[in-house]
């Protein structure tokens, strides 16, 4: 109490007037940030907070002509001033690359000029590309010391984007919505919620609001929708899911469709004829409503016992508003994956469930779907299950920050003034979710490398959500044009256990569409290239289905016309050997024509496979011929053959011994070992058990 | 330096002793005995020095550590080489030689770029995380720049001017053709190709030293003929004056080399990392311009063309574009391992093309 500095700050607060945020009267406010919605609202938020704080506040705002801010914005009362932005077009573009480069660069000079002539006291971003130029040229400037104004960011994802980021470790603040993103701003980040414009709560009495919806009593509702525009996945799963839902009679869905009309999508049309395909259309009254879009979405909330959607990050802010449980079904293939992310993190907190949409790789090019009856399933079994569904609610409600508004109030007058940060909150909502390995952020080979290393040390699986996680990971690379990518979702099918998998490897492998002449006379084959097929029996050996698929495969393999092929479906065999049943004599034919591969590798794989294979002791007499191979590894795998072929009785310990005496020795097949390391290994696991258990580890008594 | 300082004594030491410490054979003799003394010498202290410093291949965990392979092994063994090397030839080399000035100046550039690279490698504990390729071919090719512009503008370049842009081939008289400026190209890439050369043989024991002895040897006994008014009138070749002083030069690389192989020997007590093999190969390279051979190169140096064409075909053309293996495995020596071939084997097997190689391109001398 008698610290000095309280009672500067004190003095400091009386002769600026001020609101209750501390915000100074009068300054000047720069806001940036767009490209969509989903950036451009919360930024009029914080916007619309400042000007409630400070009636007098003069707010400038910037973004990119012909984006969502330039529709929005101007309709709120806000100037707008434009600059020049593009997203990043990925790495591997040069032309795309250079253009983005040339617009940024533009960007920066205008907002380099906007800045030195608005002078604004704070420059608040939102993120999306559109924030980039001005947050740049405030760095800049900021480093040369040429401007004072403080900056601050606000991450509406749970994972930032890569100029969020980048911009994010440079800025004075960084407050993001979700407590999770706090580890990639270690320095700068501050959880302050999502926020969500202040809206005049309406009556919101249940029962006169159901009466009005037609919801008959005692009927547990579904909310599906999936935004304004509409999500056609949802759409078209949760239509799909009606005949399951009808069976337990007392589950009324309000669906909200979206307004979308495309060229090739009509969300209200599309689901009037879904409905009209699967014979619903007017048998549906007292279970179903359908809009194109609710103007009070608030009454709807307010009836809604489970929540069907999208991962935006609004949406999951207005959920956990409501502590409503959900479904969530987050939209793919978006920048950093953000939406799956937003789910994953909300599934980790125990507030939803995600279903992910599956791939369905048809010949017309990619589809993704959530099958009806898996979304169906999903609603019955949270509906029934009240206890978890509140405990949802619960989980959900805890992830809400409803001071969103106030607190980034609090943390930009407080940079403003140059006072101290108002702390943290208390505790994070979601402790266990540091734990688990972050796999949203490991890129493929890093992801292959790591269920690998698990697989090699016996861990125990993972949980169910990262594997179906995983599995839409390695759909999604299954469905990639580029064969290097495709080739990680073939490994991660067999680290997986994929079973439902194993047909499209089955197909990749019997496809055999021939490459383009130029990588043909590289010594390419087929579009499923070499590596691709090759990977594919590792992963059968994964999977470890005995199979008439898989035994097709092998059969296959073994006429490959690339040797890493034949030499894998070898191994396969091998694997397989005592399950293959009537599939065992074609493979066992096949198996001993690559006794005359031209590939070494092949003929050491085909000998080992036939150890484990053949019934036939005749078989001994065709590896005579490797007795004195010139190489040492296949003598090696014919005496393993060998001691196979007599464990398992098919051959006479007579017949092998001649063998035995007929190999030829030679010394060049060694392994050199370094015994200093292994004493030093071995010291070194003395000390560490001695550290851990005390001097006399044999006896815990003594160390008492 | 040594033949400056008896030029300094001048007349008063004008005995037998001092005349043949001016010749250039027993100058090239003493430069390859002082460097490979100084290993001897210093070897092992640098070794443990390296291995106190941490500069290990890879950094090892003692719980982890694998007892079948070699990681663990001090590595950037390769400052042996430079600090004898470039002692001795320090030395014995006649300091005003342009020739020798532009070997310094080499090795100095390609030293300071090896180490950088072993560096970065320790520092992120994975061997395959170095300096980015990109930023190595930049400043490899910054330096063949310099080295070009500096052989082919006529104000600087140390060789005849009508010579300087013309390119030889071996078994040929006479130049194949004049390239002009054209040669810059052919200057950039020789040095990227040499520097990098070394850099993919060095993967077994003695794998890359002994072939890279071979080669200073060939281009040493070819720098001390056309250096040699009569031995290049003799041999039909165009006169290269002053060039007869990188001979000393090679002679001390080459007694820096081999007293690394005393140590590198199967199995290893010391790798020479980047930092040797950038190093060797930028000396190589620089010679080989500035001796205008570099066509024999491919041929003298047949094993790191070996080494090289593998990996292209393999990794670029095979498991990058292709999807498939070409070959086992790239650089070739893995080839051979995988086949089966013990370390050593296939380490000495090398050793005998590369001597037969380098036979082979001392017969171009006189075949042509």
């Amino acid at each position: 109490m008698t610290d000095p500095t309280d009672d500067k700050q004190v003095v400091v607060r009386k002769e600026t007037p001020t609101d209750i945020l501390g915000l100074p009267r009068g300054s000047r406010y720069l806001v940036t940030g767009g490209g969509t919605g989903g950036h451009v609202y919360p930024a009029i938020a914080i916007a619309d907070e400042i000007r409630r704080a400070d009636p007098a506040a003069q707010i400038l705002y910037v973004g990119v002509r012909g984006k969502a801010e330039a529709r929005i914005v101007p309709r709120r009362g806000y100037p707008i001033r434009f600059v020049r932005s593009e997203g990043w077009p990925g790495a591997r573009r040069p032309v795309a690359l250079a253009r983005f480069a040339a617009r940024l660069a533009m960007g920066v000079l205008k907002s380099l000029f906007i800045l030195a002539t608005f002078r604004p006291r704070l420059i608040i971003g939102t993120g999306g590309y559109v924030s980039a130029p001005v947050m740049l040229a405030a760095i800049a400037l900021r480093r040369l010391r040429l401007l004072s104004a403080r900056t601050f960011v606000h991450e509406q994802n749970t994972f930032p984007g890569k100029l969020n980021r980048l911009i994010g470790a440079r800025v004075d603040c960084v407050g993001v919505s979700f407590p999770e993103s706090l580890k990639y701003f270690p320095r700068t980040g501050t959880w302050v919620g999502y926020p969500v414009r202040r809206e005049l709560g309406g009556d919101l009495d249940r029962d006169s609001i159901r009466k009005r919806l037609g919801i008959p009593g005692g009927k547990k509702v579904v909310f599906a929708f999936g935004g304004s525009q509409g999500a056609r996945t949802i759409n078209h799963a949760i239509v799909d899911a009606l005949p399951r839902l009808g069976q337990r009679g007392d589950i009324f869905v309000i669906h909200g469709t979206g307004t979308f009309r495309g060229k090739d999508y009509d969300a209200s049309a599309d689901t009037s004829a879904r409905l009209e395909a699967l014979g619903l259309d007017g048998h549906l009254e007292d279970r179903y409503l359908r809009q194109d879009y609710f103007h009070n979405i608030d009454e709807i909330y307010a009836v809604t016992d489970l929540v069907v959607c999208r991962a935006g990050a609004g949406t999951l802010t207005e959920l956990a508003a409501r502590g409503l449980p959900a479904i969530i079904l987050p939209k793919v293939n978006l920048p950093g994956d953000h939406q799956v992310r937003n789910a994953r993190a909300l599934a980790a907190s125990g507030a939803g469930v995600v279903l992910y949409e599956r791939v369905r790789i048809a010949e017309r090019g990619i589809e993704e779907h959530v099958p009806g009856d898996l979304l169906a399933d999903a609603i019955i079994s949270l509906l029934y299950d009240p206890a978890r569904l509140s405990t949802m609610g619960e989980a959900s409600r805890r992830y809400y920050r409803a001071d969103a508004l106030e607190r980034i109030g609090r943390v930009l007058a407080a940079l403003s003034t140059g006072e101290a940060m108002p702390p943290e909150p208390g505790s994070l909502p979601v402790s266990a979710a540091g734990a688990r390995p972050d796999l949203e952020s490991m890129g493929a080979a890093e992801l292959i490398r790591f269920l690998a290393g698990r697989r090699r040390e016996g861990a125990p699986p993972l949980p169910e959500t990262d594997v179906e996680y995983l599995k839409y990971r390695a759909d999604d690379y299954l469905a990639s044009p580029r064969w290097q990518v495709r080739n990680h979702g073939v490994k991660l099918v067999g680290l997986l256990g994929y079973e439902e998998r194993l047909p499209h490897l089955v197909y990749l492998l019997k496809q055999r569409r021939p490459v383009g002449r130029v990588l043909q006379w590289l010594g390419g084959d087929f579009v499923q290239v070499g590596f691709i097929r090759r990977n594919i029996f590792d992963a059968l050996i994964h999977l470890d289905i005995a199979g008439d698929e898989t035994f097709e495969a092998i059969e296959l393999g073994l006429t490959d016309n690339y040797f890493e092929v034949r030499s894998h479906a070898a191994q396969a065999a091998e694997h397989f050997a005592s399950r293959l049943g009537p599939a065992a004599s074609a493979i066992e034919r096949r198996l001993e024509a690559l006794l005359d591969d031209s590939s070494f590798e092949v003929v050491c794989s085909a000998v080992r496979a036939l150890g484990h294979l053949s019934a036939n002791p005749r078989i001994v007499t065709s590896f005579r011929r490797f007795l004195h191979s010139k190489y040492w590894r296949i003598r090696l795998s014919v005496a393993r053959a060998l001691t196979t072929l007599l464990e398992r009785g098919v051959v006479d310990p007579d017949s092998v011994k001649d063998l035995l005496e007929e190999i030829l020795i030679t010394s060049d097949g060694f392994r050199p070992h370094f015994p200093l390391k292994a004493e030093l290994k071995h010291l070194a696991e003395t000390i560490g058990a001695m550290r851990k258990h005390g001097p006399h580890p044999n006896h815990p008594e003594d160390t008492a | 330096m040594i033949p400056e300082l008896l030029n300094l004594l001048g007349a008063h030491a004008d005995f037998a002793l001092v005349r043949l410490l001016r010749y250039l054979t027993t100058r090239a003799i003493l430069g390859f005995v002082t460097s490979f003394m100084l290993c001897l010498v210093f070897g092992r202290p640098l070794i443990r020095w390296l291995y106190r410093k941490g500069f290990r291949d890879t950094v090892r965990d003692y719980g982890v550590m694998s007892v079948d392979d070699k990681r663990g092994t001090p590595t950037m063994g390769g400052i042996m080489i430079i600090g004898t090397s470039l002692v001795s030839a320090l030395l014995w080399c006649e300091l005003s030689n342009r020739f020798v000035q532009i070997l310094f100046f080499a090795g100095v550039w390609f030293a300071l770029l090896g180490h950088a690279d072993d560096r970065a490698k320790i520092a992120r504990g994975d061997s395959d995380k170095g300096l980015s390729r990109g930023t190595k071919y930049a400043l490899q090719s910054a330096f063949g720049l310099i080295l070009g512009l500096l052989v082919l503008s006529p104000a600087t370049t140390p060789l005849p001017v009508a010579l300087a842009s013309k390119l030889f081939v071996p078994f040929y008289k006479y130049p194949l053709m004049d390239l002009g400026w054209l040669y810059l190209v052919v200057i950039v890439l020789m040095i990227i190709y040499s520097a990098n050369a070394i850099n993919f043989a060095d993967g077994l024991d003695g794998l890359a030293i002994v072939p890279t002895i071979f080669v200073l040897v060939v281009y040493g006994i070819f720098a001390y003929l056309i250096g040699n008014v009569s031995h290049a009138r003799y041999l039909l070749f165009d006169y290269l004056p002053g060039v007869s002083e990188m001979a000393i030069f090679a002679s001390a690389l080459v007694g820096g080399c081999i007293g690394f192989l005393w140590y590198n020997a199967y199995p290893a007590e010391v790798f020479m990392g980047d930092t040797g093999s950038i190093f060797l190969g930028g000396m190589v390279g620089t010679m080989i311009v500035l001796l205008k051979q570099e066509v024999l190169f491919f041929l003298a140096g047949g094993i790191f063309t070996a080494e090289i064409a593998s990996v292209i075909l393999q990794d670029w053309i095979g498991i990058q574009r292709v999807g498939r293996r070409l070959m086992y495995r790239a650089p070739i020596h893995h080839t051979f391992q995988y086949r089966g071939w013990s370390e050593p084997k296939i380490a000495t097997r090398f050793w005998i093309v590369s001597g037969l190689l380098a036979v082979l391109s001392l017969a171009t001398l006189k075949l042509r």
